[in-house]
């Protein structure tokens, strides 16, 4: 623990920083616009065409924030990944790997700094978004439920700790960061996809990629909530830790790539 | 002084099917420059980034100042300072960041980080503006950037790979001469495959042809086993009829023209005064003297001979 807030790994985060922050502020902005349109969207929907308005139920605020949730849940997910493409491929590709390899830092603070700014940046653009579609929904629909929206939300950002960590373990052992954003993005949509038709009711508590969006329309227990987060979590914390040691084998220049 | 050493026992590296190196052992034991050579693809990269610790040996050791290399000892790697060949830099970060970082990462508390920064940035020479943004700077600029960065950290081993090719002799003289001044007190090893770089620099040469090496020994050395005691007589326009004299001449031996030069043997040394003396008088002579191969003749005849 003591090496993750070590003098190397604080140098390792500056650099890191330094080469993200410029990413926040259009992404949160995006976002924002994002999930402002998400909402003005459902409400034109039963304009765009005059069958759909005998056919679409009322909407409510409810409904505003699955959309924005589920949309969340695939596109910002997408994102994320391809942020995460450039971790270790993107130094392999421009050669400064070696600069790192050279250093008395550990794999471990390298790995898990090379996520903790990428999951930041998406963290904070998510939480843009999210803050427009809440004020756009009470706006034009009506309050939504608060307590739901933020449990919904720490869910998502459980969530999306797994899918980066997807996206981290791709660019390791990727060649470059071409393929790693590009395997990564297929990884998540076929995921997503997945999850998203698997629409039974009573296999809804277990559907761990798609319990943020389901959150937001139906009832479900803490306990069951709970074990769903510590899932996530562990299989996300599994990833980091193949991450690491896929990083740490690169020293062996035998590997194969991608 | 310092007790530092660098020990190769025994070492391979095999790149699946390519054996890049072949039981190389190398022994220093002082401060010095020590220059590693050999043809493209000879194995140079491949040791200098096992001594790094950047490559997993196949099969030997290595030990600096004792301690044994591993990837697992993150310690050592403060040890050494290592120049890659072709390294990139973090572009976005101006030169000055770039020094702090990598000083951080390092190991070197912040509060002392800034003077470490200006020394080296001293010691090296550093004459562009440290505020300067990396991706700007020149092929010359990044290089003497790049050594700066790995020295901050007062490494007792330095190696560096192919650290003045491509650069302009201003710059190669500027390197050649911040690398004497490290080589006082540490032990610098570096790898060209240009025999005239090497050659003015260093105490000991490595040799290295197809993974394996083949000559290891001071420049003096060398030279004096490559060379013959035949002479070498360069003329202006009559080559052929200064072969002829030189044929008839009961004093000389072994004579034979290689490009513009006659090369030929004395049987007798006691005489060369003379022989030049009548050569001067009779045909236009540009050149005379002791016939020493050329450093990429040397170069060439050693990696020919292994
Ligand atoms: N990562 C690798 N994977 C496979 N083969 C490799 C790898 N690195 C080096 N080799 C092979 O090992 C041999 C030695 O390469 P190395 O880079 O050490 O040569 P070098 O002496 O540094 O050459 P140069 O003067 O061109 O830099 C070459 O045949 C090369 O193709
Ligand atoms: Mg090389």
């Amino acid at each position: 623990m003591r090496e993750i807030f070590s003098t190397q790994s604080k140098s390792f985060l500056f650099k890191e920083w330094k080469y993200i922050r410029r990413k926040i502020l259009p992404l949160s902005i995006g976002l924002a616009i994002f999930g402002f349109l998400t909402v003005i969207l459902l409400l034109a929907l039963p304009y765009l065409a005059d069958f759909l308005e005998s056919l679409l139920p009322e909407v409510t605020p409810e409904m505003s924030i699955q959309s924005f949730m589920d949309s969340t849940n695939s596109i910002v997910s997408i994102i994320a990944v391809i942020l995460c493409a450039d971790a270790i491929a993107g130094e392999r590709e421009q050669n400064t790997l070696v600069l790192i390899q050279t250093k008395p830092i550990s794999p471990v603070s390298v790995i898990l700094t090379k996520l903790a700014v990428r999951y930041l940046l998406v963290l904070i653009s998510t939480i843009a978004g999210a803050i427009a579609v809440f004020f756009g929904t009470w706006a034009f629909i009506g309050l939504p439920d608060i307590q739901s929206f933020i449990v919904s939300l720490i869910v998502y950002a459980i969530t999306l700790f797994t899918y980066m960590s997807i996206g981290i373990l791709i660019s390791t052992i990727a060649k470059s960061q071409i393929s790693a954003g590009v395997i990564s993005a297929v990884v998540i949509l076929v995921i997503t996809l997945i999850s998203a038709f698997l629409m039974f009711e009573e296999f809804q508590p277990y559907n761990i990629f798609m319990m943020s969006v389901n959150l937001s329309m139906m009832e479900f227990s803490p306990t069951n909530i709970a074990i769903v987060c510590v899932v996530l979590f562990l299989l996300g914390s599994a990833l980091i830790a193949v991450s690491v040691l896929a990083y740490y084998s690169e020293k062996e220049l035998t590997r194969k790539k991608v | 002084m310092k007790k530092i050493g660098v020990k190769v026992e025994a070492l391979s590296k095999n790149f699946d099917d390519v054996k890049a190196l072949k039981q190389v052992s190398i022994q220093i034991d002082k401060p010095g420059l020590y220059g590693l050579i050999g043809p493209n693809g000879a194995g140079k990269t491949t040791l200098l980034k096992c001594i790094s610790s950047l490559l997993v040996p196949s099969e030997g050791d290595i030990h600096l100042n004792g301690d044994r290399v591993s990837p697992k000892n993150l310690a050592i790697r403060n040890k050494i300072g290592f120049l890659p060949e072709d390294s990139g830099l973090y572009d976005r970060l101006s030169a000055k960041e770039f020094l702090h970082v990598m000083a951080g990462m390092s190991g070197i508390p912040k509060d002392v980080r800034s003077n470490k920064v200006r020394d080296v940035v001293e010691y090296i020479g550093i004459d562009f503006p440290p505020s300067k943004i990396v991706k700007y700077l020149s092929t010359g600029q990044r290089r003497l950037l790049l050594l700066a960065s790995i020295i901050l950290h007062e490494p007792d081993i330095i190696i560096l790979d192919e650290s003045l090719s491509g650069l302009d002799p201003i710059n190669r003289e500027r390197i050649s001469e911040i690398m004497r001044r490290l080589a006082k007190e540490n032990i610098v090893i570096f790898s060209s495959h240009i025999l005239s770089d090497i050659w003015r620099l260093c105490e000991k040469i490595y040799v290295l042809n197809d993974g394996s090496l083949i000559v290891e020994d001071n420049p003096d050395s060398i030279l004096s086993r490559m060379t013959d005691d035949s002479f070498f007589v360069t003329s202006k326009i009559n080559i052929e009829e200064v072969k002829d004299y030189l044929e008839k001449n009961k004093f000389v031996q072994e004579v034979s023209i290689q490009g513009e030069r006659i090369i030929f043997r004395l049987k007798d040394f006691s005489k060369a005064n003379q022989l030049v003396g009548e050569m001067l008088e009779k045909f236009e002579i540009v050149s005379f003297g002791p016939n020493i191969p050329d450093l990429d003749q040397i170069f060439t005849r050693l990696v020919d001979a292994s």
